[in-house]
């Protein structure tokens, strides 16, 4: 666990904030733009100091009062917004720079490896300006890798990136977390970008620590600090359950049954997490039986949110798995809905995200 | 074409700028270091004071170094000996009246270098003292070279100061700004056009080449 409490002053801004998080899988921590989240991160990292602050990362004392490690020696690896490789070294150098630092008996991640996942090999003899935005965040994250940190600490590393940079640095990231089993902490102000690889959210806001769930809970809970400004999406864990060839689809379980998905080019058993909009979802009285609608599953009703004159938003629970239903206010009164109802939704579309 | 004791002044102009320079960029580094870096708050009195040779006049300031240089100046009852009228006291002299032509561009350098350079180094296990020789010096070289090149062309020009506390001593203070001086004053043109001519050479080719490094700098950026 990195446990750790803040209680300090930036400037005008007052950051509050007690928390345990755990040290394995992804943490997002999730907050609108001067909520604190990078001056959380950054003194985690011993970057930014301040005596009020205890932190602890398992069984080391990171600070304590007088007590503080500094930056170099807690073992972390840091991912900046910009990538600022070092200008006056090669992207070979730069990706030694910490590894070079790194005890051999340290030395738990391996230079071919890095360099292969990340797709480095290309270009690590050349000089860092002659990179691509996302090329350079990639060797950044290779830099950090290499000195085999115990926990890779992120501050909106995809922030700086336009949509095409993104979409070829996102694969890379979910990869980072799957095959070197870092516990990463990713502080992002746009969940949805990296929602198929987060495991757990922490939610701030103005320097305080609203809420700590699961991605599933953050996405498909009414009550979730993030469907409070997004229209909601819900995320569901599912396994590949099995192929159809005829009919060129692939059928998806999940505890509250079965969804049918475009064929995917995965292995029965393997995990999968789909996205599925709130505006894609809705709800019958009945099974609907003469429908095109291929993905009908059962529910209940567990909570009613009017979003505005027209809109509702319907919490459906599926076998312990929540589902977000975006209706009509209409609908609502015509179908009678209210909490514990048992009803079927039919889900028009899904997005796959891993 | 050139005398022999032109050619000496020529060699003492040269090797006063050099010495000048080394010991210059040892003092004037960590020094700027410190005021880029420090939150004293008196450090604008030190700023200050490290720019007065930029605006004071060089008689006045050779004027002040001769008292503090000279047989009753404070430095000879130290040392026993006076330093005016000595190439050291020149050394001297010229690393206060080119001091700020080496110490800004580095301070102005340091101050320029964005922190998260260093900050990730740290977070790549490197030490404060590995940062400052690995991230810190490499990354303002550029301005080494400028406020190295500065330091020296400023000196090779130096007069006034020279002529206060140095006098004009042939193969020990006698530059060649004050040989120039001499062959103008006795009317032998020739001469001072030689010198002249090889001044303004050297001075213009160290000049064209910070000029040509901070274009190439900027390219490839």
């Amino acid at each position: 666990m990195l446990d750790f409490s803040f209680d300090f002053k930036k400037g005008n801004f007052h950051i509050n904030i007690q928390e345990s998080l755990p040290t394995e899988g992804v943490t997002a921590i999730f907050g609108p733009s001067g909520c604190g989240k990078t001056s959380l991160l950054r003194a985690l990292a011993g970057l930014d100091y301040y005596s009020t602050s205890t932190i602890k990362m398992n069984e080391t004392t990171w600070q304590d009062g007088s007590l503080t490690v500094p930056t170099h020696q807690r073992n972390i690896g840091f991912i900046f917004q910009e990538p600022n490789l070092f200008p006056h070294l090669t992207v070979e150098e730069n990706l030694k720079f910490g590894l070079i630092r790194t005890l051999k008996n340290l030395q738990k991640i391996d230079f071919k490896c890095v360099v292969s996942v990340l797709n480095i090999e290309d270009f690590s003899q050349r000089d860092p300006h002659q990179l691509s935005k996302g090329q350079k965040q990639r060797v950044a994250i290779g830099r950090a890798l290499l000195s085999s940190p115990k926990i890779l600490l992120m501050d909106e590393p995809l922030s700086g990136l336009d949509t095409q940079s993104k979409s070829e640095i996102i694969p890379y990231l979910e990869k980072v977390s799957k095959q070197f089993h870092l516990p990463i902490i990713f502080v992002t102000h746009d969940l949805a970008e990296i929602s198929q690889f987060t495991d757990q959210v922490l939610f701030l806001d103005n320097g305080r620590s609203t809420n700590f769930l699961p991605i599933t809970e953050a996405f498909n809970s009414l009550n979730s600090p993030l469907n409070k400004s997004h229209s909601p999406q819900s995320i569901i864990e599912t396994k590949i359950d099995s192929h159809d060839e005829g009919y060129f689809l692939t059928y998806l379980s999940f505890p509250g049954g079965k969804i049918t998905v475009p064929m995917i080019n995965k292995s029965i058993g393997e995990n999968l997490k789909i996205r599925v909009p709130s505006q894609g979802v809705s709800i019958t009285l009945k099974k609907a039986i003469d429908t095109s609608v291929q993905n009908i599953l059962s529910g209940t009703v567990e909570e009613i949110k009017l979003f505005d004159q027209a809109k509702v938003y319907i919490q459906i629970d599926c076998e312990g798995v929540k589902l977000i239903a975006a209706i009509t206010k209409k609908s609502l009164d015509e179908l009678k809905l209210q909490k514990g109802l048992n009803i079927y939704i039919q889900i028009k579309s899904v997005e796959i995200l891993t | 074409m050139i005398s022999h004791d032109d050619l000496i002044a020529l060699w003492t102009t040269l090797k006063l700028a050099i010495i000048t320079t080394i010991l210059l960029l040892l003092i004037a580094t960590p020094l700027a270091w410190w005021i880029s870096n420090t939150k004293w708050k008196f450090k604008f009195f030190l700023e200050a004071l490290f720019s007065l040779p930029l605006v004071l006049p060089p008689t006045v300031l050779g004027f002040y170094l001769l008292l503090f240089l000279g047989s009753n100046g404070p430095l000879s009852h130290l040392t026993n000996s006076s330093l005016a009228f000595s190439f050291y006291g020149l050394v001297f002299g010229s690393i206060i009246y080119s001091f700020p032509f080496v110490i800004q561009p580095l301070i102005n350098a340091f101050n320029s270098l964005d922190d998260s350079y260093k900050e990730i180094a740290s977070t790549l296990r490197a030490k404060p003292l590995d940062v400052f020789f690995s991230i810190t010096l490499p990354m303002v070289k550029p301005s080494f070279i400028t406020a190295a090149i500065l330091g020296f062309a400023h000196t090779l020009g130096e007069f006034g100061v020279v002529l206060m506390i140095g006098g004009n001593i042939p193969g020990v203070t006698r530059v060649a700004s004050i040989a120039i001086y001499d062959h103008v004053e006795m009317g032998d043109f020739q001469s001072a056009h030689v010198l002249s001519a090889i001044l303004l050479i050297i001075s213009f080719s160290l000049l064209v080449s910070i000029f040509y490094l901070n274009q190439k700098r900027e390219t490839k950026c």
